[in-house]
């Protein structure tokens, strides 16, 4: 049988995606995003932070968490406009996936 | 004698008309708020390549009480996620793995145990 | 004996007499056993015999009598009048997303041609006999092909399909595209693909993986809440994509077809 889409692609990101995500980002969205700016834990000051995401393997599994929940929230975006009326194409790809490809090519500029 | 058949449309606002639609529209938005954070983390990393200065910037950005508050928001948004996706992952997974017949609940259950120990870990590294 | 009543309405289409549906309203005496399908028949024997309805085994087996029950896709068989209560008012409509032939009847043939692509039935048997899909211990005697409990309980469930169309009526994405091959279909597909003596996997594949198949679900689930036989076709969905994303894999590794 020949594939005509590709759909079992976004569908496996989306699938790690959300088992990623459904894992750590309740604890991160808290520890980063609540906890340490309310001034809980120990300030994640310019060293400390350097310290922390500069360690390589820190730095790979940051990459992988933020891309692939990208990509989670990409494929979920795009299936969502489809669910409230809209037609999704190229445009809405662009704007979901496209989003979620560029981040995960250019991240580790940032990482490394 | 062809058949008249009468065909209605599906309503717009489908996801309003039953508390179950409307509950997987929001499972579904809580990737919005999960994305949106995860880019915002993107740029903090962005910035911390940048040097100290950028850095603290984006650590102060982080304090403001809107951005507290949409990150208690995401919170929320990755709870409820969390929640769904064990419940569904079960279900998902091949009835036999091994030669072994798979026990949905006892997966959910190592689902949660697993949640546990991440979030520690995750908390550990970063408090 | 009962003196008090339950109201039921019922979405009245009928293209000849009533071409634009409406509700029409009948009082039926409360009896705390009657099912909704028994409310339907006094109806139609003593109140309007024009009613149409699906109907047959009057437990839970045939699959003729799905329909929405205040606003739940239901069988009529297996819903009580005692479930609402003396003096309540019940709204029959025919299940969502299909066209409706007449009142509470829907047209069947989009479905019917969907499960026929899907061969809801074991493919080659007879081949399967003789050459199985995987290592087994040999089989005794003509004709015999042992499948052992664990065998069985990887697609046992997803036999238990009775096509009562409860799960196209509660499926949203059916709705949107109605092209969809649908939850019962797709479930009976997989029922036959997670089945060892079957062989017809490589001819379901050209149903189940095209978007119009198991890629249009984005398993919102309801499907298997409404479900009256716990099929759950939402996991067969979900097990179907994930043989096709080996298969999507393997294709793009030159290794599929």
């Amino acid at each position: 049988m020949k594939w005509q889409h590709n759909e079992p692609f976004f569908w496996g990101l989306f699938g790690a995606g959300g088992v990623v995500s459904a894992f750590v980002a309740p604890a991160l969205v808290l520890a980063l995003g609540v906890l340490l700016p309310l001034g809980m834990g120990e300030p994640l000051n310019y060293e400390r932070a350097q310290a922390l995401f500069g360690h390589p393997l820190m730095a790979l599994i940051l990459w992988g968490v933020i891309s692939l929940t990208l990509w989670h929230c990409a494929h979920r975006v795009f299936h969502g406009l489809h669910d409230l009326g809209f037609h999704p194409g190229a445009v809405a790809r662009v704007f979901t996936y496209g989003v979620a490809a560029v981040i995960t090519v250019t991240l580790p500029f940032a990482l490394i | 004698m062809a058949r008249q058949t009468y065909r209605p449309t599906m309503p717009k606002n489908w996801y309003l008309k039953n508390p179950f639609y409307t509950r997987y529209m929001i499972r579904e938005a809580t990737s919005v708020f999960v994305g949106l954070w995860m880019l915002n983390l993107t740029v903090g990393l962005w910035r911390l390549s940048q040097g100290e200065a950028a850095w603290q910037g984006w650590i102060d950005l982080q304090g403001e009480p809107w951005m507290i508050l949409f990150s208690l928001i995401t919170l929320g948004m990755a709870i409820y996620h969390t929640v769904t996706w064990f419940a569904i992952a079960p279900r998902a997974m091949p009835a036999v793995i091994a030669g072994k017949k798979v026990n949905p609940d006892l997966v959910g259950k190592a689902h949660w145990a697993g949640f546990v120990v991440a979030s520690i870990v995750v908390l550990a590294i970063l408090l | 004996m009962s003196d008090a009543n339950v109201t039921i309405e019922i979405q009245r289409y009928h293209p000849e007499t009533c071409p634009e549906p409406k509700f029409g309203r009948f009082e039926v005496p409360y009896h705390k056993e009657w099912s909704i399908l028994d409310a339907l028949q006094y109806v139609k024997e003593d109140l309007d015999g024009s009613v149409v309805y699906r109907w047959s085994c009057r437990m839970a087996v045939c699959g003729s009598c799905g329909m929405v029950i205040n606003g739940t896709p239901k069988l009529a068989c297996e819903t009580f009048l005692r479930d609402f209560g003396p003096g309540s008012t019940i709204t029959l409509e025919p299940l969502k997303n299909f066209a409706i032939e007449r009142d509470l009847a829907v047209d069947l043939e989009d479905f019917v041609e969907k499960l026929e692509r899907v061969k809801p039935f074991i493919v080659d048997a007879g081949a399967a006999l003789k050459k199985p899909k995987k290592a087994q211990p040999p089989t005794t005697g003509v004709g015999e092909y042992r499948q052992t409990p664990l065998e069985l309980s990887v697609f046992k469930q997803f036999t238990m399909c009775i096509n009562c169309l409860l799960c196209y009526s509660a499926c949203p994405q059916f709705g949107l595209n109605p092209k969809f091959v649908g939850p019962a279909a797709l479930a009976l597909a997989h029922r036959y693909n997670a089945d060892n003596r079957d062989l017809g996997e490589e001819d379901r594949k050209a149903v189940l993986n095209t978007k119009d198949g198991v890629w249009s679900c984005t398993f919102v689930g309801y499907c298997s809440e409404v479900c009256p036989k716990h099929v759950d076709p939402a996991a067969a969905i979900q097990r179907e994509k994930v043989n096709g994303m080996m298969d999507w894999g393997l294709s793009k590794l030159g290794g599929g077809e």
